[in-house]
């Protein structure tokens, strides 16, 4: 290909290589500022604009719906270059000839850096444009600064615009101990169902419970139904008439929901008493314990009879059984007063394990009776105080575990009961409520040899990589760290309620806590711990060691 | 000098009017403004004759010539033809040519001793062309186009070609026609220099669009400047002069 001959810029006078304008790239773009053409705002403005709302940080498109969009993300560049008059206006077709320009097409866009504080967005795009001078097309790179302005949303202006809401759900939850694990469960199923949320205008926090705000009567119906999907609630219903318009034949209503949530909760000890007339089925006159609470309570009775079948000897209540007795429960003991004991005997009544999963339903939890002869850990290798039970645990527990449950003989020694049970009810001296932890932990550490033998099967990967974490940590001389943080974790699930369980604890052990992001692997856990919780409540039991499907 | 001027409003003056250093021919207009500017700068050297050739105003299309000829096409009026003949001085010929491409101005570039032509026309309007217009002649393209006369203009000094012409084809050109030659714009990046200016050993037109630094090209090229000329003229020339060789 031969060269082609200079010649002068028809402007300037540079020899330039030719071109169909026959003038050099600086007189074009003298002559044809895109730069101009591209930030020149719609009638009305002075400069180019995008709104965000101050409150929800959202951005507005050019259609007037508000979306998040973090800093410099494509979104973000999207709704930018859609609110470019030049661009967007007849697919690139520039009305106005007076520019020269006849048409701009976008070749690339990339964000520069703005302070985020200088409410400024600036972006260096690339246009392509045809001029109408000889059908020449320039090519030009722009810097375009948009100004950030305030517009407050329709969803945020309608939460802070009083009288918008028509209708309120009041959640309370009314507890002597005033605890808040049921509303913590409440809590966390409302917040993973963005459905449900998303009609809510308004959430206020009050001092039992929390206040829901709704446009209308029904979204607020529909939440209620949800919640007692969660979790047994009495919802009363009141209307207020606020105003009233004759003309149109208008009423300006609104509506209160209140719920009341059922005040039992897991591990609690409940009486159910005799002179409630029906409504408890076997567990009239008795004591209970509460093992699960989801969209039903399920209680089981503390002093079952060893020959029975587990599901005989509990009741499930949904919401309205409970509500119409509510005056015949009284809780008794709650989690917080549960002591510790170790197991030293297990002895599984009417028949094996085997047995016993094939019957249940495999629905329910797989729950068996068990004779179960256990000592206090303070008693644990001092004396021969032995107490006996029948749980409901026998599936899980082995000699040596380390329990926790009420001291029944020590708790309860003066309450008079005599009105309420029946008189086939004996005392147990001790009700167990979960397995903390296998294999003793005041026990002397076991061997290798010991543990398999007591388990009767190989140990498990996620046993042997507990281990060998546990060994680590003591050879690098960070386990004393290791520990206090994992104690002080522990111990701040337990107050919120979650992590009872012993698998759930060894789950955490999985995770070694790393040095360097301590903070975040406590996030994490958070995280994943209330997700868990709350994906196993729906049809497991939480104080039960199911086994997992292990490698 | 070159002198800036505009037919009707149309940058295009090469299409209505043709120059040669012994005649001028002007299209007739609306208005007498056009024809004036030509009378003011040539009347006192040559004639100007205000004509139409077969009834329309593209004198300059249609036409060729030289000092020594003007070539008219076939659809030429009797009657334009006697206008001609009455008023072309003494010892320049005019001859119609039958020819299938009537546009002659754009077919054929020519001065007073070499003529470019396009590379279909006939063979007797070569023969008559030589003849007539006492010149040496080629076919040939300019940067690809057949249309010699509307892509290159030269003189018996100096000429512009089409700016995308390659520097091998300008070396060609320059030595077939054996004036120097520069690729140029007219009419602030026109290529169409035939359309765009009429130019003789002395004077050219060019149209109201051209910049001055075409107008400083066309100037130098010609060599239209006294010796008065400016340092930077000559500097450019120089400079342009450079690329050429």
């Amino acid at each position: 290909m031969s060269k082609f001959s200079t010649i002068l810029c028809c402007i300037c006078g540079t020899p330039i290589p030719p071109n169909p304008s026959a003038q050099c790239a600086s007189c074009l773009a003298s002559q044809f500022d895109l730069t101009s053409i591209l930030s020149k705002p719609t009638s009305g403005n002075t400069e180019l604009r995008i709104c965000r709302c101050k409150r929800c940080l959202r951005y507005e498109t050019s259609s007037g719906r508000f979306i998040p969009c973090s800093v410099e993300s494509p979104e973000l560049m999207t709704l930018c270059l859609n609110s470019i008059p030049a661009l967007s206006k007849n697919h690139g077709q520039v009305s106005d000839t007076q520019s020269g320009v006849k048409s701009l097409t976008l070749i690339d866009s990339s964000w520069v850096w703005t302070e985020p504080h200088s409410k400024r967005l600036k972006i260096r795009i690339t246009v392509k444009a045809t001029l109408s001078l000889n059908d020449v097309s320039i090519q030009q790179r722009c810097l375009l600064t948009f100004i950030e302005g305030n517009k407050q949303c329709d969803d945020c202006n309608k939460e802070f615009t009083s009288r918008t809401w028509s209708a309120i759900v009041q959640i309370r939850s009314r507890r002597h101990d005033s605890s808040k694990r049921n509303l913590t469960r409440l809590e966390l199923g409302i917040s993973t169902s963005k459905e449900i949320r998303r009609k809510v205008i308004n959430i206020e926090i009050s001092r039992n419970g929390f206040d829901f705000y709704f446009g209308s009567q029904s979204a607020a119906q529909t939440f209620t139904s949800f919640v007692n999907r969660l979790i047994p609630v009495r919802t009363k219903h009141t209307q207020k008439l606020v105003s009233t318009d004759n003309h149109s034949n208008t009423a300006n209503v609104r509506h209160t929901f209140i719920c009341d949530v059922v005040p039992l909760e897991r591990d609690d000890l409940v009486l159910l008493s005799k002179q409630c007339a029906s409504g408890m089925g076997v567990l009239r006159g008795r004591i209970g314990l509460v093992i699960k609470v989801g969209n039903n309570v399920r209680i089981i009775d503390v002093a079952c009879s060893r020959v029975s079948n587990v599901n005989d000897s509990s009741v499930e209540l949904g919401q309205e059984s409970y509500f119409r007795n509510e005056k015949f429960y009284k809780v008794l003991l709650s989690a917080g007063r549960c002591s510790r004991f170790v197991v030293v005997d297990v002895d599984v009544c009417g028949g094996s394990k085997e047995e016993e999963e094939e019957e249940t339903d495999s629905k329910k939890p797989k729950l068996t009776l068990a004779d179960v002869t256990v000592q206090r850990e303070g008693d644990y290798c001092v004396n021969d105080t032995y107490l006996t039970c029948v749980t409901h645990l026998g599936h899980i527990l082995e000699a040596g575990d380390e329990v926790e449950g009420y001291d029944l003989t020590a708790t309860l020694a003066d309450e008079d009961f005599d009105d309420h049970l029946v008189k086939a009810f004996e005392m147990p001296d001790v009700v167990l409520v979960k397995k903390l932890k296998s294999g003793g932990a005041s026990a002397p550490a076991p061997s290798v040899v010991t543990d398999e033998a007591a388990t009767g099967k190989k140990k498990s990967r996620r046993q042997r990589k507990k281990d060998l974490v546990k060994d680590t940590k003591e050879k690098n001389g960070r386990g004393p760290r290791g520990a206090k943080t994992a104690n002080k974790f522990e111990s701040m699930l337990e107050n919120m309620g979650f992590m009872g369980d012993e698998r759930e604890r060894k789950m955490r052990e999985e995770d070694d806590f790393d040095d360097d992001d301590e903070i975040e692997g406590l996030v994490d856990d958070v995280d994943r711990a209330m997700l868990n919780d709350e994906d196993e409540d729906g049809d497991e039991d939480e104080g039960i060691e199911v086994e997992r499907g292990e490698d | 000098m070159a002198t800036r001027c505009q037919y009707e409003s149309s940058n295009e003056i090469g299409v209505f009017s043709a120059l040669t250093n012994s005649y001028a021919l002007c299209a007739i207009g609306g208005s007498e403004n056009f024809y004036s500017i030509f009378e003011q700068e040539l009347a006192e050297h040559i004639p100007v004759i205000h004509t139409s050739i077969s009834g329309v105003r593209m004198v300059g299309n249609m036409t060729v010539g030289n000092r020594r000829g003007l070539l008219v096409p076939s659809t030429t009026t009797d009657q334009e033809l006697q206008h001609l003949r009455n008023s072309l001085p003494d010892g320049v010929v005019i001859q119609r040519v039958e020819e299938r491409l009537s546009a002659l101005g754009n077919c054929v570039a020519c001065n007073d001793h070499v003529a470019l032509i396009h590379t279909d026309l006939d063979r007797e309007t070569e023969d008559i062309i030589s003849d007539v217009l006492g010149v040496e002649v080629f076919r040939q393209t300019v940067a690809g186009n057949a249309l010699v006369g509307s892509y290159c203009k030269f003189t018996n000094q100096g000429g512009v070609v089409h700016p995308r012409t390659t520097v091998e084809d300008i070396e060609e050109l320059s030595s077939l026609t054996c004036v120097p030659l520069v690729a140029g714009t007219v009419n602030r990046g026109s290529d169409v220099l035939g359309g765009g200016m009429v130019v003789n050993d002395w004077a050219a037109f060019v149209g109201m669009d051209t910049t001055s630094t075409e107008i400083s090209v066309v100037e130098s090229i010609f060599k239209l400047k006294g010796e008065e000329g400016g340092d930077i003229v000559k500097d450019m020339r120089a400079s342009l002069i450079d690329q050429l060789s």
